[in-house]
């Protein structure tokens, strides 16, 4: 025993270098197979989120869907619309907001004028696109496959256009573009602004005003302020061709999925009473 | 007293330091070899069980994602599935196919544009291989007021979309499924 703890005494360095082999050798060992196991690990897990970020965008469809439809009084106002909704459902969550199709103009159903004062668009375009074979259109990404329309033209239309609906404008939530696009004048999409806007002259607000209903938006304007024949009779030219409507049937949704508090995917959903017309997912 | 002497190791001194040392060896070896086992298996096999998981999701997204196209007909039979399909801005007509000579499955890419214009150009992709054999099935209503389903081998409805989709990919020792519900064809 002394014999051996004086040889071990005289090499001190051996075992030192020995066990830092073996240290050595066992961590790269260790690093191979944390490499191997962490890229499996991460493929599961981004499975794992996926799938439970479908749940969520299907049941973020389903509440977006009654909560829209069980609601008899269809006339939204932009705040009602605007407001972000959000549900925690075990490890995942989702939260959307909505905006309806009815303040675009739908391309499938207008008359060429109409589509030819769409922002970005003009006259030749647009004949193109009523007379183009691809009408009705299916996706709003057809549109790029009609003759002189550019992927510039594209990103300037696309925010004030829809396939979606009856092709009846929503007057309470479209915006001015859209509105002028239906020959309406700025002094009267001004006076539609302000009437919308209620008592603090600021929209998507609490004390947003609606019309109630079709008939009655130019009794509710001229309660409101004076109209000029000319506007009246515009109004009620458009109104008459039924190119305006106080009710939405079509709404886009933007869900956002969360698995654990991290963001997973975008989607991007169009639905109506019966059905999901639109899926998008990012 | 001995100490002064020494000159080298008595037999003792080499046998005890000798097995400790093969001890030492045998254990890093063993630990290396099966280190090297484990990691060739993981190497070899795990590619295509994290490949064919990965590939399906892809799939399963482009056909969440399909579209109604009256230019693009959704159809299928037990190894190849055709359908419109939105990706970035353009509209493909999207095949994914089962070649049994290669055991591999192919993505075919159409443009609309190209179709519409009597083009044959394609973008074609081999996207797994070494597998044994794919097996799509169709879910349809048997019975749309019933609320009763069948699965069917080949879809060849023209203006609509099955409810859901099965896939169902063999390899030498396992076999992965994954049915892909269709968001489209949900009705309230």
């Amino acid at each position: 025993m002394q014999k051996l703890s004086l040889f071990l005494c005289q090499n001190r360095g051996s075992l030192l270098v020995a066990s830092i082999w073996v240290l050595t050798i066992l961590a790269i060992l260790g690093t191979g197979l944390y490499k191997t196991s962490s890229s499996q690990i991460k493929v599961a897990k981004t499975l794992e989120e996926r799938l439970l970020s479908q749940y969520a965008a299907e049941s973020a469809c389903e509440f977006a869907h009654s909560e829209r439809f069980n609601d008899d009084t269809l006339q939204d106002t932009l705040f009602e619309l605007a407001q972000p909704y959000q549900k925690e459902l075990g490890k995942a969550e989702f939260s959307f907001t909505m905006v309806d199709e009815e303040r675009k103009i739908n391309i499938n159903t207008v008359p060429t004028e109409i589509i030819a004062s769409l922002p970005g668009l003009n006259q030749e375009i647009a004949k193109s696109i009523s007379d183009s074979p691809l009408r009705p259109f299916q996706q709003k990404e057809e549109l790029l496959l009609v003759s002189g329309m550019t992927e510039e033209i594209f990103v300037k239309c696309i925010e004030f256009i829809t396939i979606y609906g009856s092709g009846s404008v929503n007057i309470n939530t479209a915006p001015k573009e859209t509105l002028a696009a239906l020959g309406l004048d700025n002094g009267l999409i001004d006076t539609i602004g302000k009437f919308r806007a209620g008592k603090d002259a600021q929209e998507a607000t609490e004390d947003d005003v609606v019309f109630k209903e079709t008939s009655n938006i130019i009794n509710d304007l001229k309660t409101f302020t004076d109209l000029s024949i000319n506007q009246e009779q515009t109004l009620a030219e458009i109104i008459n061709k039924g190119l305006l409507t106080v009710k939405s049937e079509n709404f886009d949704i933007q869900i956002q999925t969360m698995v654990l508090g991290k963001p997973v995917l975008k989607y991007n959903i169009v639905l109506d009473k019966e059905e999901i017309r639109q899926w998008r997912e990012e | 007293m001995w100490m002064k002497k020494k000159n080298g190791f008595t037999v003792i001194e080499i046998l005890v330091s000798a097995t400790i040392f093969s001890i030492i060896a045998l254990g890093i070896g063993s630990t290396f070899l099966t280190g090297m086992k484990i990691w060739n298996r993981l190497q070899k096999d795990n590619f295509l069980e994290q490949q064919i998981p990965l590939t399906l999701e892809i799939i399963a997204k482009n056909l969440r994602q399909s579209i109604l196209s009256s230019h693009i007909k959704f159809s299928g039979t037990e190894q190849k599935i055709s359908f419109p399909c939105l990706i970035g801005k353009s509209i493909i007509e999207l095949t994914y196919k089962f070649n049994p000579q290669e055991n591999s499955i192919w993505q075919i890419q159409a443009d609309l544009k190209d179709i519409l214009a009597k083009k044959q150009t394609v973008k074609e992709k081999k996207i797994l291989s070494s597998l044994k054999d794919l097996k799509i099935s169709y879910l349809d209503f048997a019975d749309k007021k019933q609320k009763e389903y069948k699965w069917k081998k080949t879809w060849e409805k023209t203006e609509s979309m099955p409810i859901a989709v099965k896939f169902e990919i063999n390899t030498e020792n396992h076999i992965y499924a994954k049915t892909v519900f269709i968001p489209l064809s949900k009705s309230w």
